[in-house]
């Protein structure tokens, strides 16, 4: 791969032409979306059904939670997911150096996600909020005694999630080596809009994970 | 390749990037000022309806969904009716239940610990014990808030209704309707996990329900195998602990 010079003018056999390679390698991003959402699916929903039925256990575990924190990894997604979309857009005008500097811009954010994320989970794990058996603080079990399935739903959600944030880190790595090399122009930029589509799934994930953890739980 | 092969690939101009960012960064703003303030019930469709809005802006423009293939918008659209079936089904399911989703961790409320000094003769404490057991045990699921043998599974299982006085196969006397709750009776499951006092509470509970009941005499107590005057019998009932109130205090502990 790395020795192929002229990306834009290849395409595999069974395509009719780069166009249609590109269309089926989107379409098989979109499918891989849906499974993604059927994957998170039960989480949510398990995480409402218990929400209601242990409302204030879960009420009082969820002010637990640093919405400052939350509102900062908030805003770090969407500039990522901005500076993502520039990336595309800069590929797709031709300019090299805008796709490199988009994608940086975008990772740096991904790793100050982590950051963040790193931040909160010691603090949890500090105060004894461990998930399930593993949930040591007292004081706050008299309070609400559900509240270890809150932080099991905690942290399996916004880990699973934090996994895709990793995930999408390591591939950011392979695209801006990939983007120096000048590998993305106008006719081909597939590796680009694939991983686009990822990373925007990703914050909206988040989108819904930040009201009902942090906002509303 | 030719370029115009090209043409249809959308792109995302910058003041439309610029926009949908600018969109997202004031509707989390206000999501997140809005959570300052408890509106009740609405916070929660609030945030929700919110988290929406961005979720559409994310889809339509960053991922081009707009612009993008109808076979595509297909299937992403099929994920989330398939999310809203599997939340649909469930919610019904939650909230059919009625009582029984009230009831409540079995950690939660501790009403099993009280022991009673002669637990046979009906005193208004021992009434009053009797009424929490009869919501711990969730005696109404079968029998009904009123007692009327009216619960959500109590159709089914021809639950006795307490307002009624004949037809009592063990009888209507507290010390034979202990007994009923300790062995069961018919669809009724045995009650013997739970203490000896809270079988006797709950037993003069709900003969309030119709008229009085006798009182238990000595023969009564006789026929249960319960000696009123035998030494240390009620520092053997302290002792015995039921099943589930053990494994409530072990799980308390770990």
């Amino acid at each position: 791969m790395s020795s192929s010079p002229v990306h834009e003018h290849e395409h595999a056999h069974h395509f009719r032409d780069a166009d249609h390679q590109f269309e089926t390698n989107k379409q098989g991003m979109w499918l891989f979306l849906l499974q993604e959402v059927l994957f998170f699916a039960p989480l949510f929903v398990g995480y409402l059904i218990f929400k209601f039925i242990y409302f204030d256990s879960f009420h009082e575990a969820s002010k637990k939670l640093d919405w400052v924190l939350g509102s900062v990894n908030t805003v770090i997604l969407i500039v990522s997911s901005f500076t993502v979309a520039r990336a595309i857009s800069s590929a797709q005008r031709g300019n090299q150096t805008g796709v490199v500097e988009n994608l940086i811009f975008t990772m740096i954010c991904g790793i100050g996600f982590m950051v963040v994320k790193a931040i909160e989970y010691s603090h949890k794990i500090h105060d004894g909020f461990l998930p399930g058996p593993f949930f040591t603080n007292t004081n706050m079990l008299e309070v609400a005694p559900e509240a270890p399935l809150f932080f099991t739903f905690y942290f399996c959600m916004t880990g699973l999630h934090a996994l895709h944030v990793v995930g999408g880190l390591v591939v950011f790595v392979w695209l801006i080596k990939r983007a120096k090399r000048g590998d993305f122009g106008p006719k081909y930029y597939t590796p680009l809009e694939l991983t686009g589509l990822y990373w925007h799934f990703v914050d909206l994930v988040w989108i819904f994970l930040f009201p009902l953890l942090y906002l509303v739980g | 390749m030719s370029e115009d092969k090209n043409k249809h690939h959308h792109i995302l101009s910058n003041s439309t990037s610029l926009w949908v960012f600018i969109f997202l960064l004031v509707f989390t703003v206000i999501t997140v000022a809005i959570a300052q303030f408890d509106f009740g019930s609405l916070n929660f469709p609030v945030a929700m309806l919110i988290a929406t809005a961005k979720a559409f802006a994310v889809v339509l423009f960053f991922m081009g969904m707009k612009y993008d293939a109808n076979d595509n918008r297909a299937i992403f659209g099929s994920s989330f009716i398939f999310l809203f079936i599997f939340l649909g089904f469930t919610a019904m399911d939650l909230f059919s239940r009625g009582q029984i989703r009230v009831v409540g961790s079995p950690l939660m409320a501790v009403v099993s610990d009280k022991v009673f000094d002669k637990p046979w003769l009906p005193t208004e404490e021992i009434v009053a014990h009797g009424k929490a057991v009869y919501v711990e045990q969730a005696c109404a699921t079968c029998h009904g808030d009123e007692g009327l043998g009216n619960g959500p599974a109590g159709v089914a299982l021809a639950a006795r209704n307490f307002h009624e006085e004949a037809g009592w196969k063990n009888g209507r006397n507290p010390a034979q309707v202990f007994q009923t709750l300790t062995k069961g009776l018919n669809a009724m499951p045995a009650y013997s996990t739970i203490s000896e006092s809270d079988r006797w509470a709950v037993s003069h509970f709900l003969l309030t329900w119709g008229s009085s009941a006798p009182a238990v005499t000595d023969e009564d107590l006789a026929k249960i195998g319960i000696d009123p005057n035998q030494e240390g019998a009620e520092e053997k009932r302290q002792r015995t602990l039921p099943v589930n109130f053990a494994e409530r205090i072990y799980l308390k502990e770990i």
